[in-house]
């Protein structure tokens, strides 16, 4: 019986008895000690089972009010704490965006952005991933720019979708903030797509010279990305394929590097709005490219830290092998005992093993690999644009009329064919979310879908995870997450 | 006798060290518990964008600003003002709930205020339309203020924007952030502005060299 079960035992049998009723209440008293007593037995064996927690009962607790479809991507949230607790919640925002549980999203992304945003100086997690003998991946995730940019976007289009312009504005602004860490100037601030949604933010929220600059700094970045219509009114993004693959490289894969994401073939869509006489179709624009956004970012400032214990690992790996080769030949020539050489330089190759030079690779796998977009006016666009000028009706009522009717409106039925080239593909890709909360309506589609990936994020390392239990600050850390998880 | 004086002693010497190292144990358990922050003062988790201490201070200097406006605060007739969220612009780079910022300057300014201005709501005008209604259908009685002709129109209104000023610097992770809420009391018939506030928020910090 868990604990809450017996609580509300000892709870029920409390509120029943009548309190003037000493022997009830002494039987009350009795049942929570024995439920107190009961639950520390069951928790003496759950710690023997599964060390210091969280356990099934709590972890159930936690989950039972939890959409069923993202239930194992809470479980890891839950379980991983703080150490992942950004990576979890990009994760498993997507999914919930995906599958239609926008609050689910909304909240995930704001965890992830809050985490993203505040500082963590002297932190003691951090000092561990910059000592010789640990593991970077000790660190709390907090992404590199293109994955913290990439959480802002998403939570940026569901601000577009609820008709909260000024904070999908803010939203796309802190991502294209996040793309200014590049090292080399050519890449600060290229996310050209990241400006050009600034621009419809400020262009559904009727700030017309704010959406004429970004519109134009986005067309400066990338000529492709041209000035929607002063009219449009209906935003079409369709992402593709699958997002760059974060690995190691050098002798102690102590570098982190990016590949490009593989397993998909399609690089265009094609959008098709509405139905019969009203159909519209046309091609999206290409307008971002996650691993040239990834690739570009130049140097970490842990990179440096990381070369130097690669360099240190290096160094003690030669002097013992110098110790146990040259130096065993050279003692043994002096007259010496040679084991004393031999027993240096086992002493310094066991050393060498405690530097772990290792990079960081967790990474976001559900990013796309490109972003289409695309923008056209809709239904209510007509009536904003040119209200509807009825018989006798008076200005003011006409309107009226057309600002009833532009809140109304909403976005037609949407497909999306996915190719190669020119080539239509077999992919259907995701149901897209449509929405049209204000002024200005959303379509957003993937043509592959993050309920094929498994709840845990890639690039974890299991013994850190496991030491980190260990670790009382730290565990301190995940129980307070958990608190307000709960 | 002295076997008994050892054993008090024993006692007594125990008591005051569970006594003395119950702070202590106390203080290494509080790392699980929620504690509670003055909300006028520096938070735990920081970053550079408006925090909670900000708003206190904000409210207050735009109190003091709007309360030494005469055209205002001191008219013969209280002036009716509107003073919520709609027309408050986030042009900023930080995601913020703007009622959050007019909910508290709301309050402390009605407290100010002391009856020398009237603040309209039109945030909940369809809970007023619907009792209005049923008082009119005679489905409840007047209530103890009578009937009016209709709902109170407003002389003004608080608008403004909230804009900010990104800056890094990629040698060191130094990020800053200047952040700038101005409020703007709009005269609703002439259009005019009788009042302006500025309220700045210049912050700086980095990161622990491994998230940069």
């Amino acid at each position: 019986m868990c604990l809450a079960s017996m609580a509300a035992t000892a709870t029920a049998a409390q509120e029943q008895a009548p309190v003037a009723d000493p022997a009830a209440a002494k039987a009350a008293a009795a049942a929570a000690k024995a439920a107190a007593k009961a639950r520390a037995t069951q928790l003496k064996a759950l710690r023997a089972q599964y060390g210091p927690g969280p356990y099934p009962d709590e972890m159930d607790a936690y989950l039972a009010n939890r959409q069923e479809k993202l239930r194992e991507y809470y479980r890891v949230l839950y379980y991983d704490g703080e150490h992942n607790a950004v990576l979890n919640f990009q994760r498993l925002g997507l999914l919930a965006m995906e599958l239609g549980y926008y609050s689910d999203a909304e909240k995930a992304f704001d965890g992830a952005l809050d985490r993203i945003e505040a500082f963590y100086g002297k932190d003691k997690q951090a000092q561990k991933a910059t000592s010789t003998t640990r593991l970077e991946v000790n660190k709390d995730f907090k992404g590199e720019p293109y994955e913290r940019a990439m959480a802002y976007y998403y939570r940026g289009l569901l601000f577009l979708r609820k008709g909260d312009y000024d904070n999908a504005r803010a939203s796309f602004k802190a991502a294209e903030y996040q793309d200014t860490v590049s090292a080399d100037e050519t890449y600060q601030s290229d996310f050209a797509l990241l400006t050009y949604l600034q621009g419809w933010a400020s262009h559904c929220a009727g700030d017309k010279s704010q959406a004429a600059d970004s519109f134009a700094d986005a067309a400066r970045i990338d000529p492709k990305l041209k000035t929607p219509g002063p009219a449009d009114n209906l935003l079409v993004l369709s992402e593709l394929g699958n997002g760059p693959v974060k690995a190691t490289d050098g002798q102690y894969q102590e570098k982190m590097v990016f590949r490009e994401g593989t397993g998909y073939a399609e690089n265009g869509a094609i959008v098709t709005l509405g139905s019969g006489k009203t159909t519209r179709a046309w091609p999206l624009t290409p307008a971002a490219n996650i691993y040239t956004q990834a690739s570009t970012r130049g140097g970490r400032a842990i990179d440096g830290i990381l070369n130097g214990k690669a360099q240190f690992k290096a160094g003690l790996e030669t002097t013992s092998a110098l110790a146990s080769t040259v130096g065993s030949s050279v003692v043994q020539q002096m007259g010496g005992n040679m084991l004393y050489a031999q027993g240096a330089g086992m002493l310094l190759n066991a050393f060498s093993k405690t530097v772990r030079p290792t990079a960081d690779v967790r990474m976001w796998d559900s990013l796309p690999a490109s972003i289409l977009v695309g923008t056209t006016r809709w239904g209510a666009g007509t009536a904003t644009a040119a209200p509807a000028k009825g018989k006798g009706k008076k200005p003011a009522v006409a309107k009226a009329v057309a600002t009833a009717a532009a809140a109304a409106w909403i976005v037609p039925p949407v497909s999306m064919i996915y190719r190669r080239d020119d080539k239509p593909l077999e992919l259907s890709g995701i149901k897209p979310m449509t929405a049209s909360a204000g002024k200005c309506g959303i379509v957003w589609s993937r043509s592959r879908s993050a309920t094929t990936l498994p709840p845990s994020a890639p690039g974890d390392n299991a013994k850190v995870a496991a030491q980190r239990k260990l670790d009382k600050a730290a565990w301190a850390k995940d129980e307070a997450f958990r608190a307000t998880l709960r | 006798m002295l076997r008994l004086n050892r054993t008090a002693c024993v006692a007594v010497i125990s008591a005051s060290l569970i006594i003395s190292a119950g702070p202590v144990l106390a203080r290494k358990d509080r790392s699980h518990q929620a504690v509670d922050l003055d909300p006028d003062a520096r938070g735990i988790v920081s970053g550079v964008g408006i925090e909670g201490q900000d708003l206190g201070r904000m409210a207050d200097q735009m109190v003091r600003d709007l309360m030494a406006n005469a055209e205002v605060s001191n008219r013969a007739t209280p002036p009716r003002i509107i003073l919520d969220s709609s027309d408050l612009r986030n042009q900023s780079s930080q995601r913020i709930d703007k009622d959050i910022i007019t909910d508290e300057l709301r309050g402390k300014l009605m407290n100010a205020a002391r009856g020398k201005m009237r603040f309209v709501s039109r945030e909940f005008i369809a809970a007023v339309e619907q009792e209005r209604a049923l008082k009119r259908g005679g489905v409840v009685d007047t209530g103890t203020t009578g009937l009016t002709r209709a709902t109170a129109g407003a002389d003004y209104k608080l608008v403004g924007k909230i804009t900010s000023l990104d800056s890094r610097n990629n040698d060191t992770g130094m990020q800053e952030r200047l952040t700038v809420i101005s409020l703007e009391m709009l005269d609703l018939e002439y259009g005019t502005l009788v009042w302006n506030g500025t309220y700045k928020i210049r912050r700086a910090g980095s990161d622990d060299v491994v998230y940069r």
